[in-house]
């Protein structure tokens, strides 16, 4: 089965581990899936991205620039872009 | 979802029906949570710190129990010993362990007016008597006031398991500093490198509060089958209800909160103060009821302001007025627990230019100041302020207008931010247009020491998740049912959208704000999401209800439920036709009553965009700024109701103005608050304010069934980048601290150049 190749934005703070990459397209149909394959390529990176099995709760995911609900299990398409950024609050 | 793109065709939406609660609400009928009075109800006060930071030695409430017509004293250890945990509740984050530490201190007091116990008696007046007889024994610690000060290595700890979070790192020693987080693009130097001119510059402001003229308060009936009912002014029911479970360990189904209207919040009242405080005095008190109410100074001194801060912004443009570079370090206030607005000041700070080559810093910082809350927009107006300084001031260095050096520099859509996502529709550059052609601005400025300033400001806005749920009448109007705390006109807001749908005039819709049990999940009111996403719920529940009809005129007409068809609240089949009306009084004919619901969590919500103009005249003897003409002009998706759009526009004008001129928490060298009423606390009143201008510019927005995009935040990020550059035009100073009061402009005039 062919694989989807979103692109990950690597979140500044962590381009240390991935040799300063800014972002990544990996081989991933979900965000759980993208996150597999970055720890893969960047060992460690999974840990300051999830607590168990979930994305930090003070990390917000966002595919092609929404805020994923879904988080790990949000689908993801060919040209999906993925960023991960600290969450904000409104008033 | 396309957005119908021919406004023209509305017919409810864009118009101004009577406001649906007006009535209750200019003749003072409106119930508001003081306004609860209930059977054997006692009343609760709370007895708070005098300390802005000491550990609590010993606490002996003997005394104040035996006091006559007292029934409950609680100290922290009446609550459950919570574990630190991150809660998510909705859009905001909740460390319950510290959550619940803030609404009754443990070991330590963390600032002025930090509450230690609360008491339950008969009257107001025996619970204050009783305060006095609690004794508290502080061992008093050196207070930490100043962000940076905070930071530095060997100031006192605040939080003895604070440790600073680096993305998922976590440091391994204590500390002030709670988060670190940096966002990247390009290369900086490089940049600065292309550069003709650079300006860089630091920026101070002070903790100020959102001012809701109604203070918090809580009424609460603890039943002995462990079910409890609050009633309570909150921005959010369901938030209360989750907050509460978390921190007193019960499930939510245990729970029924009533919101009562709110006499304002702001982002004030999304975290719980006094909740909590009236169960469990409730509870100890034999299942009485008990109210708790603030006075205006426990508000200043102890509910939610926003982060002070410390900025430096250095950007760089080459000879033809590009940005090449932009550079940003943001430190925030968290106050007395984790939590400040740092991440999304440093979303604000540069988001209405393409910058190629960014680099973004900011820390969270606690400190013995309350702990901060969400305000309106919460760290946007930190933000521009400073960046919108440092605009200015290279359009000057270019000899640019001001307006044509952002025209040439605006996102727009597919642009990236620094954080690497890219924008999809927005409508900055016709602010920018609009305000060009704006009357205000083509109308030429004149006379001694005044001056014209102009900036920009930006919010992500929100979507969350909302609910809603109707019943057909069969008088033809239509019961609404929704979640969503009105605040600024929303019941009509979302009535109005229901009827757009169902064709039906609005004044036919009677829209009822639900309690906990009676409705589903509906986030709060804010990250001005309520007539985005409740407004959602309720066009998907109208079309619901509209197939439902569908099927009760296809019963009437004996046809097949395909044959019918909907338009402009008309039902059709061949040549039967019933309005809306009609069939709703057949409804009995056909199978009883209708109802429809819906729950929602949209995405699609769009970010907004405002330009402001302002004029001034500077007093240079007394320091004293007069705002002479004001106009704001924002980006709004599609105006459901255009008056309360230019409403919420003009209330966040006049925050951003108190914010700009006057606010400000003043405290002395032991970190005790000074101005805590608002006779001291200087909010703007009318006489300070001319008539402020709107332009509403409707970029309609593609994620929405009618364009909708929030409106009720992005208004207060400009005015005080606006009204300091202003200023510089009028006296030729730069401000760079907040509030500009006369003391700090007078000075500011000493030291100039």
């Amino acid at each position: 089965m062919t694989k989807t190749m979103p692109t990950i934005f690597i979140p500044t703070p962590l381009r240390e581990m991935t040799g300063g990459k800014a972002s990544v397209v990996v081989s991933a149909s979900s965000v759980r899936e993208a996150i597999q394959s970055l720890e893969a390529e960047f060992p460690g990176i999974r840990d300051r991205l999830c607590e168990g099995n979930h994305i930090r709760p003070n990390i917000s995911v966002f595919v092609d620039g929404q805020v994923s609900h879904l988080k790990m299990r949000e689908k993801l398409s060919e040209k999906s872009e993925v960023h991960f950024v600290i969450a904000i609050s409104g008033g | 979802m396309a957005t119908l793109d021919k406004p023209s065709e509305y017919k409810v939406i864009g118009t101004s029906p009577l406001r649906h609660d007006g009535v209750d609400k200019v003749t003072g009928r409106a119930a508001y949570g003081a306004d609860i009075r209930l059977p054997g109800m006692l009343y609760g006060a709370v007895l708070r710190s005098p300390h802005a930071h000491a550990r609590i030695i010993s606490m002996d409430t003997s005394e104040a129990e035996k006091l006559h017509g007292v029934h409950a004293v609680i100290t922290a250890k009446d609550f459950p010993d919570l574990e630190s945990r991150i809660v998510e509740l909705g859009e905001g984050l909740v460390n319950r362990k510290y959550q619940s530490n803030n609404i009754l201190a443990r070991d330590k007091v963390l600032y002025f007016g930090h509450a230690v116990a609360a008491v339950a008696a008969t009257s107001l007046h025996i619970a204050k008597e009783a305060l006095d007889l609690i004794r508290v024994e502080y061992e008093a610690l050196d207070p930490v006031m100043d962000v940076r000060k905070a930071m530095e290595a060997g100031s006192p700890i605040l939080l003895d398991d604070l440790r600073t979070d680096e993305f998922g790192k976590k440091g391994e020693t204590p500390t002030n500093i709670a988060g670190h987080y940096k966002d990247a693009c390009g290369d900086i130097e490089k940049g600065f490198k292309e550069a003709k001119f650079i300006v860089e510059r630091e920026f101070v402001t002070k903790m100020v509060h959102q001012g809701y003229i109604e203070p918090q308060n809580a009424t609460a009936q603890y039943n002995p089958d462990g079910q409890v009912a609050i009633w309570c002014s909150t921005q959010g029911a369901f938030g209360v209800r989750e907050q509460v479970a978390e921190i007193l360990e019960i499930p939510i189904s245990n729970i029924r909160v009533i919101p009562m209207e709110i006499g304002g919040g702001f982002g004030g009242k999304i975290g719980v103060y006094l909740e909590p405080l009236a169960a469990l005095l409730s509870r100890k008190s034999g299942y009485r009821p008990v109210k708790l109410t603030m006075d205006r100074s426990e508000v200043l001194a102890a509910t939610g302001p926003t982060s002070g801060s410390y900025i430096k912004v250095k950007m760089g443009a080459d000879a033809n007025g590009k940005i090449t570079a932009a550079e940003a370090l943001l430190i925030y206030e968290a106050g007395a627990y984790p939590g400040s607005p740092v991440g999304a000041g440093m979303g604000v700070i540069f988001a209405p230019y393409r910058i190629e080559n960014g680099v973004i810093e900011g820390y969270d910082v606690v400190v013995n100041k309350p702990r901060t809350a969400a305000y309106r927009a919460p760290g946007g107006t930190n933000a521009a302020f400073a960046a919108e300084t440092v605009m200015d001031e290279l359009a000057e260095k270019l000899g640019m207008d001001p307006i044509e050096f952002r025209l040439l520099n605006g996102a727009q859509e597919g642009d990236r931010r620094v954080d690497g996502s890219a924008y999809k529709r927005i409508g900055y550059l016709e602010t920018l247009e609009a305000a060009k052609e704006s009357a205000h601005y083509k109308t030429p400025l004149s006379g001694p020491h005044t001056g014209r300033g102009v900036a920009s400001g930006f919010w992500f806005n929100y979507g969350g998740k909302s609910s809603a749920s109707v019943s057909v009448n069969k008088d033809g109007t239509v019961s609404l049912l929704e979640g969503s705390v009105d605040i600024g006109g929303t019941r009509t807001s979302l009535a109005m959208q229901l009827a757009e749908t169902l064709g039906i005039p609005a004044e036919d819709v009677r829209p009822v704000v639900a309690d906990t049990d009676s409705i589903g999940y509906t986030e709060g009111t804010y990250g001005s999401r309520t007539t985005f996403a409740t407004g959602w719920a309720v066009y998907e529940t109208a079309r619901d209800l509209i197939e439902k009809l569908k099927e009760r005129a296809a019963i009437l007409w004996e046809v097949e439920k395909d044959k019918v068809t909907f338009e402009s609240g008309v039902f059709s089949s061949g040549d039967k036709t019933l309005t809306f009306k009609e069939l709703a009084e057949k409804l009995d004919e056909t199978g009883g009553p209708v109802v429809a619901s819906a729950a929602v969590q949209p995405k699609g919500y769009g970010p907004g965009f405002a330009t402001h103009i302002v004029d001034v005249e500077v007093d240079p003897e007394t320091g004293k700024v007069q705002i002479l003409r004001y106009t704001a002009v924002q980006d709004v998706g599609k105006a459901i109701y255009p008056v309360y759009v230019e409403s919420q526009i003009q209330g966040g004008v006049a925050q951003g103005i108190g914010w700009a001129l006057n606010e400000e928490y003043l405290y002395d060298e032991q970190g005790r608050l000074l101005n805590t009423s608002l006779l001291d606390y200087r909010m703007p009143v009318a006489l300070d304010l001319p008539m402020i201008d709107t332009i509403l510019v409707e970029v309609a927005n593609p994620g929405h069934p009618y364009g909708v995009r929030g409106v009720g935040e992005v208004p207060i990020v400009p005015p005080p980048a606006a009204i300091a550059n202003a200023i510089y035009r009028a006296i030729g100073v730069r401000m760079t601290e907040l509030p500009m009061s006369p003391a700090r402009v007078v000075e500011a005039l000493i030291h100039k150049p």
